[in-house]
């Protein structure tokens, strides 16, 4: 018992090694989670918490609800917005010439030292185009877009370039903010979704922190359910949000640069697993 | 309302049917949250299922049923080319249905 807690408090320490690369990191990361859950191999992580095999007796259930996806009129109804022409004639279809794969996401521009999300882009797009630019980034019309965008990349495995020294910055910013403890509980991201995944928590089962952004923007059967159905659909900035108020700790803004940071932090740890937009989540 | 319907191959032999109703299935008990006045009950009563316009099995839903009910039976004795249908009416009168043809 002493050995295999002298062995977890070491595989922790080496999962937030400070000064690693991220290349490092992500054999670290990806290798912890590939030992801890055998045979579901790293592409399957993009299913969440549905993947692991502590989540098999609910699995059923869960392949039922996806043969009528409930997310599918939120996508058609996105992909029309996403089709639908700006007053000056043009559609997001032409920002989005400019834009990386969604794969690639987010992306570091060193010209203007800033962290591109696809969320920031879309509002960026919109203003270029002397439109108003979508003030809610949490749910409903920017998560339909941003799945008209991420969905035209589904299968793609995840690949954000995180070479550069800026971009880097931003890397060890997401890592710091995944690995400190906050809130009146005192966790930190990875206490759940790194120590505990498979665990418990009342009633559910905590997901892999392996591949959290890849299906997001998400169907959340609990958002559904909170909203009487008006809200079902939320970016990964309004999880990471109702995620850090469960910590009881005051939740960032969508889209702070804490948020995107975390964002970035998540992406790189999911290199390699496919894109699976949108998905639906508990 | 729409309604979608699945034929699949059973995983314990024959075929599996599945019905998705889009429906609300109000109970008639909730309150509307801004005027305060009660909702009217509007659920799903009767549910047949046919094969080639036989009717086979009828559920007989009520108020208990959440919104949007996944109704599935397993049917042992269709063949390929067998048209599946299946109609739905609720306490209001209204009715819809969908139909699938065996693989």
């Amino acid at each position: 018992m002493k050995k295999t807690m002298a062995s977890l408090l070491i595989a922790g320490f080496a999962l937030s090694a400070v000064g690693a690369t991220p290349e490092e990191d992500i054999a670290a990361f990806q290798g912890y989670f590939l030992k801890k859950f055998e045979g579901v191999p790293l592409e399957a992580y993009n299913d969440g918490v549905n993947a692991l095999p502590q989540y098999a007796g609910r699995r059923e259930n869960w392949e039922l609800l996806m043969e009528f996806p409930p997310y599918e009129e939120h996508v058609e109804r996105g992909r029309e917005e996403w089709a639908a022409p700006f007053a000056n004639g043009k559609t997001f279809s032409d920002c989005a010439k400019d834009w990386p794969p969604a794969n690639e996401y987010p992306w570091y521009d060193p010209r203007t030292d800033e962290l591109h999300t696809i969320v920031g882009d879309v509002n960026a797009c919109l203003k270029a185009n002397g439109e108003e630019p979508i003030k809610n980034l949490r749910h409903g019309r920017i998560a339909r877009l941003v799945i008209a965008y991420k969905e035209q990349f589904n299968g793609e495995k995840m690949n954000v370039d995180v070479s550069h020294p800026g971009a880097l910055k931003w890397y060890e910013k997401g890592k710091k903010f995944y690995w400190t403890k906050r809130g009146q509980l005192n966790f930190s991201c990875a206490d759940c979704h790194v120590h505990s995944p498979g665990g418990k928590i009342r009633g559910d089962v905590l997901s892999a922190g392996l591949g959290h952004t890849t299906g997001f923007p998400v169907y959340r059967t609990r958002w559904f359910v909170d909203s009487s159905g008006e809200r079902p659909l939320g970016t990964v900035h309004r999880r990471y949000g109702g995620c850090i108020s469960q910590l009881r700790a005051a939740p960032f803004g969508s889209q702070s640069p804490e948020y995107k940071a975390l964002e970035l932090y998540e992406a790189v740890m999911s290199t390699g697993i496919p894109l699976k937009v949108p998905s639906q989540r508990q | 309302m729409a309604t979608k319907m699945k034929i699949k191959t059973g995983k314990t032999g024959g075929h599996d049917v599945l019905v998705l109703a889009k429906h609300p299935m109000e109970t008639g008990l909730r309150k509307d949250r801004k005027t305060g006045k009660p909702i009217p009950a509007h659920y799903i009563t009767t549910m047949v299922f046919s094969v080639n316009g036989n009717p086979v099995a009828q559920a007989n839903l009520s108020a208990g049923v959440s919104a949007n009910p996944l109704i599935g039976i397993n049917l042992t004795d269709v063949k390929s080319g067998d048209v599946v249908s299946v109609r739905w009416t609720d306490n209001m009168g209204e009715s819809d249905g969908a139909e699938a043809t065996v693989k």
